[in-house]
């Protein structure tokens, strides 16, 4: 395996161990008294007492964040107080739709975005161009939960096509469930398509101009087979990056949405958390999202030396 | 000068924004503070241009004055990273490859992994949620990004032979990075910050939708919306008329953004087809 | 009739217009040279040909081939000629190959795209030609990149690219301009062979008269769009009627009259100076490389001479340019100037530091473009420790551009508003607003036109009489270099090969690498030039 491939590892896991610690010093550290902090002022000593215990509070800071990291590394998550379940347990039971929705997302906003993108590349400067290039600007400038609600009034309240929210569990079938998430789905996507069709278009275009395009041309490859074989996959690349930092948007735009469609997931989740002031939830929902971004990131990073022969190093 | 269509209109719907926004700190059409439940949920017409809410209140008063809160969240949001940003970018620039610039830059990444959403909810967690936990979420997202945009951009300049013949001339590099970088960067920042203000007006609207951001009674777009949403099916206009005001002033930021980059770089680029 | 010809040809993009009225013939076999200066429409000429024009450009007149009026013809059915009959090369051979395809698959793209061959056999097909242009073998495989390559094997790989059809033109536009002497000489001599070989027309467009002396047939010379006059290769370099051509050939290794005054005086002393660059000590990186850049150069500069540096891409000139103006570590040795120590990175002693100055070959970037001419020259009056009254610096400022042949006016203008000539002739007053010693000149005039080039070496040494200056010449090319230097070192990998007497060294080369050097350098014989006379 390559250098390249060993220095983005080691930033992967320094990464996830500073985030851990950002996470752990905001929950744990800032509040002081986590247990009152949970609990309210109007607490009873006891109750305070008694969930310090449960907790764990009565061991040092330290001794706190090694036995939470080690947790987590072995699937402990710690147990929600207000559920009084293992969060692992509530997680699982909302990952399956928060991955499908974020997923589903993924793959609406690419399918309409490199299309678009290269549609409008291809015609650089005249009115299809333009006016394409006018529909990105409004599709970002369009908050997604606004848009969310615009579906459901269109497509739920008028046309009757979809329900306005909800899931109704994976062991009822696939596309019923796939139909439940087509709006949100939708509505997240729609301002990612925007941005990454976009990007598709300057990095097609940046490619168009470049001096290898001309030769392939030269060579006689019509424009569209020049795009094909040569501009595409060099475009591919800031596009690859785009879709990593995207990522985190997208994420916080699943949070939103979910509530706007009422579907119990990791959004949800976290919600419930704030709400019920139950900081172990928070904690480690917090930390898998961030997680989820670091490694998403990663994986671009590899797609990377999947795309670039030249960070591949040769022995 | 021929000024780009989008920064012409951008530059007029921004334009817009902040001159109702500015005329609602002296004056409104009606006081949002008052309720008239007789006059619930009005249509538009001449006296109430966009209608009333469920409490007989002014639209159009209300998203006058919800201006104030988006574009100083968003404007202070921006200021952070500017602030803070560019700095950092521009001794990341100067001191390249040594260990305070991987340090900055890891840091930075490390950031990046937060969204500002996520970073709304560590704080609200545990301050319980405001404006000014809005305004910090949003604004330390804002720090990688134009610390990112600066260092790219003067990286490039430090490669330059004017900037050799500075070093000569025997300035350091903090006099280098004040008189002939940021001069050289400037248009960009601008271009970066009238994006990050517009991406700001967004990330407001959806923290207070979801109850991070201002608290009521407060008026701000993104709470208006979340109050809206239960009564959609009879009062779609309580949701239409503020969401259609987040994407004219975001639109309007973003067309001044780009008209602005076509303004003072007017490359070209012809392509062979 | 030839098998090609252009006749009345005009081209306009946008409103402007680039190229006017261009004829000319091809013949079969043959080689014509287009020469003109950036600007003259050489490589849009070129570009015509094939109908790969930027967008917004509006073309008559007409392109014939093989009988057909090929610039009629839709895109679709260029396409069958291009890269078939007429293929063609470019200047920059790093960028010309898409960096994530292997340089064979790259090679076969055409066989594909024109002929019926599989896959494999147009691989073989591919290998075969990399073979041909003597591309070391050990980069004859499969999963071979671009950026494995230098430039030299960069371009024969695209040389390959267009000969594997066989076409009936190859169009190479400034095929080795981008390259390094020695290395431009093998592209020329196998570009020549491979043409005649197969009796392929070659239309060669360069800036360099010199290398359409020793390649091309007949040649063409170009200027604003317009071909002033073509002909036969001997009789245009002969006769050099139009005076447009006279000018660009008296520029031709011009030889400003050489300056012979130095003293024994030492003015710069580099002792056995090395220099490493190891790759950033980050965080995170794994591995640490330590490459030599510099190794154990020492020679000493006199006070008014002027002091040549010759070395091609790599051999380490700009980095000594970098250490001697103290922006860069030295690992070992040390620099002295007037007997006082050059401390990297250290700007406490201004007096050492305004003891010298540059001038750089960019003249785009040498410049910052938010300020006015009047600042950009005063910048150096930073180092005096004289606090200069606003009038003194006026008065200081108008004196030095009067003296580089600008105009006192011109102060408080944009650097935009200057042309590459003008741009560093303001490089040159800025270096000598505050008198210093030494002058440090790298690649000074290596992006100029050759027109430009002369003059501007005619004002250096000018200017190096009236103040009795010592300079640092340094550049990739020889022959400017022997014209202008008293002494000469000749560098190869960081290291000093051969130095001395600048006559000496072009005439009598003592060591392999500097005789291969001085052998590479395009020169037009005085036979072409004098018209039969030979002499040398």
């Amino acid at each position: 395996m390559s250098s390249y491939f060993f220095s983005r590892l080691k930033i992967l896991i320094l990464s996830l161990f500073f985030a851990s610690l950002i996470i752990f010093f905001m929950i744990e550290i800032i509040p002081g008294d986590p247990a009152s902090f949970m609990l309210g002022i109007n607490a009873e000593p006891e109750t305070v007492d008694a969930l310090r215990k449960e907790l764990g509070l009565d061991i040092s800071r330290f001794e706190r964040y090694f036995n939470w990291i080690t947790g987590m590394l072995i699937g402990d998550f710690g147990v929600s107080y207000t559920y009084r379940v293992p969060v692992s347990e509530l997680v699982m039971a909302r990952i399956g739709v928060s991955i499908p929705l974020a997923l589903y997302a993924i793959f609406l906003s690419t399918l309409i975005a490199i299309p678009i993108g290269i549609f409008s590349a291809s015609n650089h400067g005249n009115f299809k161009d333009w006016s394409f290039m006018g529909f990105t600007q409004l599709g970002i400038a369009i908050p997604n939960f606004w848009f969310a609600m615009v579906l459901v009034l269109i497509f739920s309240i008028y046309l009757k096509w979809f329900s306005a929210g909800g899931v109704p569990g994976w062991d009822k079938g696939f596309f019923i469930n796939l139909k439940a998430l087509t709006l949100p789905a939708f509505a997240l996507a729609l301002p990612q398509a925007s941005i990454l069709a976009r990007i598709m278009r300057s990095a097609l275009i940046e490619t168009l101009s470049q001096d290898y395009f001309r030769t392939a041309r030269a060579s006689g490859l019509t424009f569209f087979q020049a795009v094909k074989k040569h501009a595409f996959r060099n475009a591919l690349i800031p596009v690859l990056t785009i879709i990593g930092l995207q990522f985190s948007f997208l994420i916080a735009g699943a949070i939103i949405i979910e509530n706007v469609f009422f579907l119990p997931g990791i959004g949800r989740l976290i919600f419930q958390g704030i709400v019920q002031r139950d900081l172990i939830v928070v904690e480690s929902v917090v930390m898998l999202l961030v997680f989820s971004v670091i490694i998403v990131n990663f994986l671009v990073d590899m797609a990377y030396l999947y795309v670039d022969p030249r960070l591949r190093v040769k022995k | 000068m021929k000024f780009p269509i989008s920064f012409i209109l951008g530059f007029l719907l921004s334009l817009f924004f902040l001159v109702i926004t500015i005329i609602s700190f002296f004056w409104v059409p009606y006081d949002v503070e008052t309720l008239n439940i007789a006059n619930r949920l009005m249509e538009p017409s001449f006296e109430n241009l966009l209608g009333t809410d469920h409490f007989g209140r002014d639209i159009f008063s209300m998203i006058m004055i919800g201006g104030q809160t988006s574009l100083s969240v968003a404007l202070i949001a921006v200021g952070l990273g500017l602030f803070f940003g560019v700095p950092l970018g521009l001794i990341s620039a100067s001191w390249r490859g040594s260990l305070l610039d991987d340090i900055i830059m890891r840091a930075n990444d490390l950031i990046f992994a937060f969204p500002s959403l996520v970073i709304a909810i560590l704080i609200t967690a545990v301050f319980g949620p405001s404006a000014f936990n809005a305004i910090l979420a949003i604004g330390i997202f804002n720090i990688p990004v134009f610390a990112r945009v600066t260092r790219g951009a003067a990286i490039s300049i430090w490669t330059l032979d004017f900037i050799s013949s500075a070093r000569i001339a025997g300035k350091g590099s903090f006099r280098i990075s004040l008189e002939h970088i940021l001069p050289n960067i400037l248009n960009l920042l601008i271009v970066q910050g009238s994006i990050q203000f517009s991406l700001g007006i967004l990330a407001e609207a959806g923290l207070s939708y979801v109850g991070l951001g201002v608290q009521p009674p407060t008026p701000s777009w993104g709470r208006m919306l979340a109050d809206s949403q239960t009564m959609i099916s009879f009062a779609p206009n309580l949701a239409l008329f503020p969401g259609i005001t987040i994407i004219l002033a975001v639109l309007g930021l973003n067309l001044l953004g780009d008209g602005t980059r076509d303004l003072v770089d007017p490359r070209l680029k012809d392509k062979i087809k | 009739m030839s098998f090609f010809s252009i006749k009345n040809f005009n081209l306009h993009i946008r409103e402007k217009k680039i190229l006017n009225d261009i004829s000319f013939d091809l013949d079969k076999g043959e080689v014509l040279g287009i020469a003109g200066e950036s600007g003259s429409g050489k490589s849009l000429t070129a570009l015509s040909i094939l109908n790969l024009l930027p967008n917004f450009s509006r073309k008559t007149g007409f392109i014939y081939f093989d009988n057909k009026c090929i610039s009629d013809f839709t895109d679709k059915d260029m396409c069958k000629i291009r890269g078939k009959d007429i293929s063609m090369i470019f200047q920059e051979p790093m960028t010309a190959l898409n960096p994530l395809k292997s340089i064979n698959e790259q090679v076969a793209e055409p066989l594909l795209i024109h002929s019926n061959h599989s896959k494999k056999e147009a691989l073989e097909i591919a290998n075969y030609y990399l073979e041909k242009v003597e591309l070391p073998t050990n980069l004859l495989n499969d999963n071979v990149y671009p950026h494995e390559l230098s430039g030299g094997q960069q371009q024969r790989v695209l040389i390959a690219k267009s000969l594997v059809l066989k076409p009936r033109i190859i169009i190479a536009d400034e095929p080795t301009t981008s390259l390094d002497v020695t290395t431009q000489k093998g592209i020329l001599d196998l570009l020549k062979n491979l043409v005649n070989q197969d009796g392929i027309s070659l239309l060669l467009i360069t800036h360099d008269l010199a290398v359409l002396a020793q390649c091309a047939h007949r040649v063409a010379i170009m200027k604003s769009g317009e071909i002033l006059e073509i002909g036969n290769l001997e009789e245009i370099f002969k006769t050099k009627k139009h005076p447009y051509t006279k000018k660009l050939l008296n520029s031709v290794n011009y030889s400003p009259p050489k300056k012979n005054t130095s003293s024994k005086n030492i003015l710069l002393s580099v002792k056995s100076v090395s220099t490493s660059y190891y790759n950033s000590q980050s965080l995170f990186s794994t591995k640490q490389n330590k490459s030599n850049i510099l190794n154990d150069i020492s020679f000493e500069i006199y006070e008014g001479e002027i002091f040549g540096v010759v070395g091609e891409s790599g051999s380490g000139k700009s980095t000594l340019v970098k250490t001697i103006l103290g922006l860069q570590n030295l690992e070992k040795g040390e620099i002295l100037i007037k007997n006082k120590i050059i401390k990297a990175n250290k700007f406490d002693d201004l007096s050492i530091r305004s003891m010298m100055q540059v001038v750089f070959q960019d003249p785009y970037g040498s410049f910052n473009p938010r300020h006015r001419i009047k600042r950009l020259i005063a910048e150096p009056f930073f180092l005096l420790n004289t606090i200069q009254t606003k009038k003194e610096i006026d008065e200081k400022v108008n004196y030095a551009l009067e003296e580089v042949g600008l105009s006192p006016n011109d102060s408080y203008k944009f650097i935009h508003e200057f042309s590459g000539g003008q741009r560093q002739r303001i490089a040159i007053a800025r270096a000598l607003i505050i008198k210093p010693k030494l002058l440090i000149l790298d690649e000074a005039v290596s992006s100029l036109d050759v027109s430009i080039k002369a003059q501007i070496l005619d004002l250096l040494v000018e200017l190096a009489y009236r103040y009795n200056l010592t300079y640092l010449f340094v550049s990739h090319d020889l022959s400017v270099v022997q014209n202008i230097a008293n002494r000469v070192i000749v560098m190869k990998s960081g290291e000093i090969v051969e130095q001395g007497k600048a006559k000496q060294i072009l005439t009598k080369p003592k060591k392999d690498y500097t005789k291969s050097l001085v052998e590479a350098i395009p020169i037009i014989s005085r036979r072409l030039l004098n018209g039969g006379q030979i002499a040398k």
